[in-house]
Formats: C-alpha cells, structure tokens, sequence
C-alpha cells in the first residue's frame, strides 16, 4: 500500500463511489482520523506498479525560473509493512539527463537511496537521513515524494468543512509524522468524504509555523486508481512554488522487483 | 582505442550485433546527446621547466557523444561514447578517445556487457585505490579521475543485493601524459612511445579480473582481484625522458561502505605483487575515511557533507610512485538545493610525515538550461621537506574554467 505523493504515486486513492458503503467511522477523533487515511489507501491497494513522466516547474514570484522533466517507476509493496520501491530518472536539464535514484521505501527508518552517475558509471549508495532537504531544488522535500505509507504518522481527526474545490465536502485530518528526521510537527490534510482523495495538504515546520500547502487537482482515473496529474506546492517563507505536472501515468506496466536494484540503474537511457 | 586495436574490439561487437538482428526488429529507443566544451587552465606561476610552454593560459576545446539505443524490453542497450580534445598547447592533451562501444544483454539475474566501457570499483573521495579496470586519461586531469575506454568482456550474476562479476580484458590501454611542453608533469616528461612491458605480449596481454560484491544490512563489501598489466606504470629514465614501465600483477582489493543514517564509513584496501623494480615486493595500500552530511545548514537548503580519511601505502621506492603514502585528507562537499544544482568540493591532502599540502578545489553551477560552468583548481601549497613526487609540480598550480554547452 503506498502512495507516492508525487507523482503518479500518489496515491491517494479516490473511489468512484460504489454502492458499498462509506467506512463506519469510529468517534475516537484519532482513530477516525486514522480511519479515514486507511480508507483513502485502501482504496488503491493493488496498483501494481506506475509508470509517469513528469514536469517540474520551479517559480519565483510567478516566474518560472527552471524546469525539470522525470520519468518515474514505482513498484507497490506486498503489504503495509513494507514501503514501496521507485526510480528517478532525469532528462532534463540535459546537463543532468540519464542520472538515476533509486529508493527503497522503509515505514519507520532511513530509506535506503542509491544514485547512478552516467558519466562515471558509478552507482554510490547514498545516505537518505536527510528526509526534509529540498528535491532538486523545489519546494518539495524528499519526504514529500515518497510513498505515504499508513503507519509513517499518527492521526487526529480535526473536523469535516468544505474542501477548497467549490462543492465538494473534506475531512480535515491532522497527521504528526513518527518516522526519523522528518523536517515537520505536524500535516493537515483534506480528504474527500466522498472518494477519499487528498485535495490539499499544510506542512507545519518543526516550529509549528505554517510552512508549505501543497493543493493536489486534476485527478484523473484508471480503473479504481486515482492519480492528481497537478501538484502545486507553495512555500510560504519564501514566497517559491513548485507545480509538478504529470503528462502521462501507466499502470501495469509489468515492472517487477528486478528493476528496482542497483543493477537496473544502469540500463535506463 | 585508437588504431588497429579499434578493428579487434569492434569485430566481435559487430558479430553480437549480426546474432542480435531479431532484437532490432522491435521498436526500441535511440538517445543521442552530446556536449562541446571550452576550457581555460591558467597557471599563476612560470613553469618549472625549460621545455615547458611559457604561456601562464592554456585553453582547449572538447566534444563529446553517447548514442545509445535500448530495445523496448530494455533488455539490449548499446552505447557508442566517443570524446575529443583539441588542446592549443600540448600536443599530446589533443586526443581523443572512444569512451564507450558496447553493447550490454541483460537477464534478471544475468548480464553480459561486449565491447568498450566503464566499470567503477571503490568507495573512497581522496583516492581511488580499488578501481582498476579502466585506465587514466591522465591528460585530462591531474588527479586522474578521467578514464579510458577498456575493451571487455564482462559477465555479472545478481540476486538479492549479492552481485558476482567476470571480466576478460583483451587489450591493455596505456595511460596517457602531458606531453614536454605541457604542465603538470614530471621534471622529465613521460615518453609513451618508450613504453616497455613485462609481458612478451606487450598491449596485446589478455587480462583477468573479477568482483563480488554483496549487501548486508548497512553494510556493502566488495572483494574484487586482477591479473594483468598494472594500469600504474613505474618510471625508468630513457635519456632526457622517463619510460612508462608496465609490470604483470596481481591485486587484490576490499572496498566496505557502511550506510548510517548521515554518516557513511568507508574503507578501500589493496594488496598488490608483481612490481619489478629494484626492491621488489607485496605491498599493502589503505583508505579509511568517514563522511558526515548536515542537512540544511544554517536554516539554508545547503547540505554540507565533512569528510576525513586516512591515506596509508607501504609501497617501496621502486614501485610505481604515490603522493599517498602518509596522508590525511579533509574535505567539504557542498550541495546547495538551487535551481542551477550547484554544487562544490573542497579538500586538502597533507602529508603527515613529509609536511607537503595538495589542496582541490570543485565546483560547479548551471548558467542557462544548457550551459554549466565548472571550475577545478589544485594548489600545491606546500611541497614539505622530503616529497619527491609533489615537489616536481611545486610551479604547477591551476585554476582551470570550463563552459559546458549540452546539446
């Protein structure tokens, strides 16, 4: 169970809402809030693995001021205690172009992060304690991207309100991260009370100050799979936002474990 | 390859490429990128000497290409990596090399690579001791990090984090040097033309190395070994020149990383025999070094990693010569998180018997989408009291500019 938060992996899933009933929600405002991100990923259970190519537009003040283009595989894990595996691969700026990360999601420790160096053939492992850092210069974090497994934090269920899309009703889940050297207290995340989909998300720095919004649209389906094809985060520090955009996601695409090692790194162009 | 060792590596190359037609017939994908760059090395002092080129710039020109096309299976990948420099100084820094020509056939736990490539052993920042398959392009840079294209045949078998590989290597490239008129050479310029060998088979020796490599935990170890030709040469004095002398060795290398969380733990170990000078011996070569990353310091997005490693080289006088041989070296390695992906690397070597210091600098930054600017710099500030080998570039230290345009 895993969801990417980016790209195509994010997972949060959203239902197209089947006659089974919505799930019993407890009145313990922490269970209930846990609750409700469970359902939200027990909805894509069984993805299978993604394919996506993404753009990522880096903006100041409005202005874009750098591009990077991604293709990203993610393999779903076998179950929840074993986080999901995904590959990076860099294509633009072309200066950067056939450079490779790979991951190994863990719930609770450090991931376990490899980087491919084509101009020396080199693959070093990497050290990924650093969760909170930048990716690539935008405002998302590494702990932003990868997989948003269920047991990474503890949840509070807030209250229900609109969500930020006209019409449409949110539970207001708050979630404390329990995994190491997270670069934040606290999320509040809106969820769809109808097809369980993440519609926004606020990071609180470890200072409890309101770092970053990430809004999460465009959702587009394939089968039960709902995916966001637009990510916007917006750092209000600094005023910088990022917009990931992805242009293409496909399921099933047969990628198996053997694609996700150290060795497969190698054989991308 | 240059020359007629160009027709031996290609024919069999051509042979898998005829066996593998049907592959073809599917649709694969073609990259084809390249780079051109323009370089300046200036050197703030005058050259040490008489032949040297008394010129304080020296600027060059470089192309490079890879072409690859992978099947749509991605189970056949072929590269062709050429690379040329045009240098208006030395002579023999204008060269050019094929970096890549092969093609690679993998399976899910099996992979065979035929051709001209690059394979990377080691783990360590200050030297590269494990790492011999491919052999230094010295002219490129003084510090040696630039390799050659090795003809190879190589098979590796992986599974579960656990990776055996087999290389049979049937040309020997020798390495290259700065020519008389260049810099950063010996007090005697290396003649490669005067290469002698130990083997009767000169270039043509077919060597053998392998590696096994496995993961455990936090824990990645490499034990690797090597017959054949040393990429190290030892020097012999041929009249006013030096000659490259290539001993037949044996090698066998250890390379361990351990993965804590912002620390890595690095060691590479070397025992090498075969070496024929005059006080012939084994010898036993070390690196063990720690690198710590911070994270965001200073409330900046900067990732500041701090390296230490210890140096340590029992190799005697007649052996290929080392500035390795007592040495501490501290380094800082900066990724600062910007648009442009810059990033440096600052470190110091210090001889901790002789007294001598070699400082380096990296570091590099994105002007345009498609133009990077790296500059590399090596101070000799301080050739101590009994260091044969760095006292030889005292004169040399440079600041070298690149402009990188990325097609």
């Amino acid at each position: 169970m895993k969801h990417h938060l980016t790209t195509t992996a994010l997972v949060f899933v959203a239902a197209v809402l089947t006659a089974s009933a919505a799930p019993q929600l407890a009145g313990d405002p922490k269970a209930k809030g846990r609750e409700i991100t469970a359902e939200s990923i027990r909805r894509d259970a069984g993805f299978g693995d993604t394919r996506s190519e993404m753009t990522m537009q880096l903006m100041s003040g409005g202005a874009e001021v750098s591009r990077r283009t991604l293709r990203m595989d993610v393999l779903e894990g076998p179950n929840n205690d074993v986080g999901d595996k995904s590959v990076i691969f860099f294509q633009t700026p072309k200066d950067v172009q056939g450079t490779v990360l790979l991951t190994h999601t863990k719930i609770l420790t450090p991931d376990d992060q490899w980087i491919f160096i084509p101009a020396i053939s080199r693959v070093k492992r990497i050290a990924s304690a650093n969760k909170s850092g930048p990716f690539l210069g935008s405002e998302f974090a590494y702990e932003d991207l990868t997989a948003q497994e269920l047991g990474k934090y503890e949840y509070m269920w807030l209250r229900d309100e609109a969500c930020p899309e006209a019409g449409r009703q949110c539970h207001v889940v708050e979630r404390k991260p329990l995994y190491e050297n997270s670069g934040y207290r606290r999320q509040v995340s809106w969820i769809d009370t109808t097809d369980f989909l993440f519609r926004k998300i606020e990071f609180y720095n470890l200072e409890d100050r309101l770092q970053k919004t990430l809004t999460l649209s465009g959702y587009r389906s394939e089968g039960k799979h709902w995916r966001p094809h637009m990510l916007t985060m917006v750092n209000h520090q600094t005023g910088r936002s990022t917009k990931l955009e992805v242009s293409e996601i496909k399921f099933r695409t047969g990628l198996t474990e053997n694609d996700f090692t150290e060795q497969a790194m190698e054989r991308l162009r | 390859m240059r020359g007629r060792k160009r027709t031996v590596t290609l024919l069999p190359l051509l042979t898998v490429v005829a066996l593998l037609r049907p592959a073809f017939a599917d649709d694969g994908t073609l990259t084809i990128r390249g780079s051109i760059g323009v370089e300046v090395r200036a050197f703030p002092m005058r050259p040490a000497y008489p032949m040297q080129d008394g010129d304080s710039f020296q600027g060059s020109v470089t192309a490079s290409a890879k072409v690859s096309w992978a099947s749509a299976a991605n189970d056949v990948v072929i590269d062709v990596a050429p690379f040329l420099r045009l240098d208006d100084t030395d002579d023999k820094r204008t060269h050019w090399d094929m970096r890549e020509a092969a093609i690679n056939v993998y399976s899910d736990n099996l992979d065979v690579r035929l051709g001209v490539s690059k394979v990377y052993w080691g783990v360590t920042e200050s030297r590269k001791l494990v790492d011999i398959v491919n052999q230094t392009d010295l002219v490129e840079e003084p510090e040696g990090d630039e390799k050659l294209g090795q003809p190879m045949l190589m098979l590796r078998g992986h599974v579960d984090g656990f990776e055996a590989s087999v290389l049979v290597l049937p040309a020997f490239r020798p390495r290259t040097f700065p020519g008389v008129e260049g810099r950063l050479r010996p007090a005697l310029a290396v003649d490669e033309d005067l290469a002698r060998y130990e083997s009767g088979e000169r270039t043509e020796r077919v060597d053998f190395a392998g590696r096994l490599k496995g993961r455990v935990d936090d824990f990645d170890i490499g034990v690797s070994y090597f017959n054949g030709t040393s990429r190290e040469p030892r020097y012999e004095l041929a009249g006013a020149a030096l000659a490259p002398v290539y001993d037949t060795i044996d090698q066998v290398g250890l390379d361990i990383q351990a993965t804590l969380d912002s620390t890595l733990l690095k060691l590479e170990a070397i025992s090498r025999d075969g070496h024929r000078g005059a006080g012939a011996r084994q010898f036993t070569a070390v690196v063990i070094g720690v690198e710590h990353t911070l994270s965001q310091v200073a409330g900046t997005a900067w990732d500041v990693g701090l390296i230490g490693e210890f140096n340590w080289d029992d190799r005697p006088a007649s052996a290929p010569p080392t500035i390795f041989d007592r040495d501490f070296f501290v380094g800082a390695r900066f990724a600062f998180n910007d648009d442009g992906d810059s990033s440096a690397l600052l470190g110091a070597l210090i001889d901790v018997e002789k007294g001598s210091i070699y400082a380096t600098i990296e570091a590099s930054t994105r002007l345009l989408e498609s133009l990077r600017l790296e500059i590399e710099a090596g101070f000799v500030l301080d050739t101590g009291d009994g260091d044969f080998v760095l006292r030889q570039y005292k004169n040399d230290s440079f600041i070298s500019v690149r402009l990188m345009h990325y097609l």
